[in-house]
């Protein structure tokens, strides 16, 4: 069953995926579907003996092209609709033992090129309003496949979080006429909660951090979205989200999980959106020690309210450390 | 575990187009698995995991001081 179910009391959509339990679990190594397939062996997902980064269509979809229709009927009180849309996966590189992190620079700015190119493609098909690349990393985080790859998920609506940062960017610019992601810029800029900075890219500790190691990297000037970055740009945001992620496994002594993920300007051509929308990335490691995670709970899950266990000038300054 | 399902090309990747909105020279071609899912292969006219930017490496003197 694949559906899109409406909660009219949180107004958000909700997707059920139900064929994803039957998704490739934690295979092992010889046994990866994201590896290549090589002369004599066994046939995988990519049917090529070797590539740099591969995109294709997930096997097991949340969203697609040509959904089935809701196997229940819908009400004014229960609207539901077809899971329009498409979740595609990027896969890296064609090293089954490598990681975001430990990939060559070339191939990480490679991967910023990539997105702005799926962000464009997936953003313009029938049914879309809002394309996320992001990458689970890690056990903990829930990830099935080891080999080093994201998703890119486009969306029939813009999701519950970018959507609320949509709004709150268009209150605050009603208020002072100005975008809060550039005024969050300009305030951080050289700040005690700035990890890393290039001339055109910043990475910083958000001052609202909800987790104790989050950072944002983020343009300096307002930019709607990868697409609307130059070269320069996408260059010192590649250089950034590497070494940040490098920094990030030397932290605690071992590959740091997290979910890093995307936000742009919705997808469709009317550019109305543009004027709110500031392209970030956001990381969020769940780690508050290298023994203890921080969980959701009573406050974050059940009321929405997140309480942080580390400063974030202490986090900053610690992250400082460790990146080179 | 799901089963992995044997995957061989059927429509064959098309030719090499280049991306636009970079100066990399980053390539792309487009096949169909023959689920008729979509397959995109990205590569840059460089050999794989060089840096396409001399210099990209050393954009900035990165680290920020408190």
């Amino acid at each position: 069953m694949t559906e899109r179910r409406y909660d009219p009391t949180a107004d958000e959509w909700v997707t059920f995926a139900t064929h994803r339990q039957d998704r490739t679990y934690k295979p092992p190594a010889e046994g990866c579907p994201l590896c290549p397939t090589r002369p004599g062996g066994r046939l995988t997902e990519v049917p090529r003996p070797a590539y740099e980064v591969v995109v294709f269509d997930n096997r097991y979809p949340s969203f697609s092209p040509e959904p089935p229709s809701p196997e229940v009927a819908g009400s004014s009180l229960y609207p539901v609709a077809p899971a329009v849309g498409r979740c595609e996966v990027v896969v890296y590189s064609d090293d089954h033992d490598t990681t975001f992190a430990d990939l060559p620079p070339g191939r990480v700015r490679m991967l910023v090129d990539v997105w702005a190119d799926r962000a464009a493609v997936l953003g313009g098909e029938p049914g879309v309003s809002y394309v996320m690349p992001f990458e689970n990393k890690g056990d903990v985080i829930g990830v099935t496949l080891a080999h080093p790859h994201g998703q890119i998920y486009a969306y029939p609506e813009v999701p519950p979080r970018p959507a609320r940062e949509l709004r709150a960017a268009l209150t605050y610019r009603a208020r002072t006429g100005r975008c809060v992601e550039c005024d969050v810029v300009a305030a951080e800029a050289e700040g005690p909660r700035v990890v890393l900075a290039a001339p055109t890219v910043i990475a910083f500790v958000p001052f609202w951090a909800r987790f104790p190691y989050e950072v944002h990297v983020v343009p300096r000037a307002h930019r709607p979205s990868l697409a609307d970055l130059d070269d320069h740009e996408r260059d010192d945001l590649a250089d950034l989200m590497h070494r940040l992620t490098r920094g990030y496994d030397r932290l605690f002594g071992f590959s740091l999980p997290y979910v890093m993920a995307v936000h742009a300007r919705p997808s469709g051509a009317d550019r109305d959106w543009d004027p709110v929308s500031h392209l970030h990335v956001e990381f969020a490691p769940p780690n508050r020690a290298a023994d203890k995670l921080k969980y959701l709970a009573g406050s974050e899950l059940a009321g929405g309210a997140f309480v942080t266990d580390v400063a974030p000038e202490r986090a900053a300054a610690r992250l400082r450390e460790v990146i080179v | 575990m799901g089963e992995l399902d044997v995957i061989d090309e059927a429509g064959g990747p098309g030719p090499a187009e280049p991306v636009a909105g970079t100066r990399t020279g980053l390539v792309r071609e487009v096949g169909v698995l023959p689920d008729g899912r979509r397959i995109t292969y990205y590569r840059l006219p460089a050999a794989s995991g060089t840096c396409p930017h001399p210099g990209s490496e050393l954009a900035t003197d990165s680290r920020v001081g408190p």
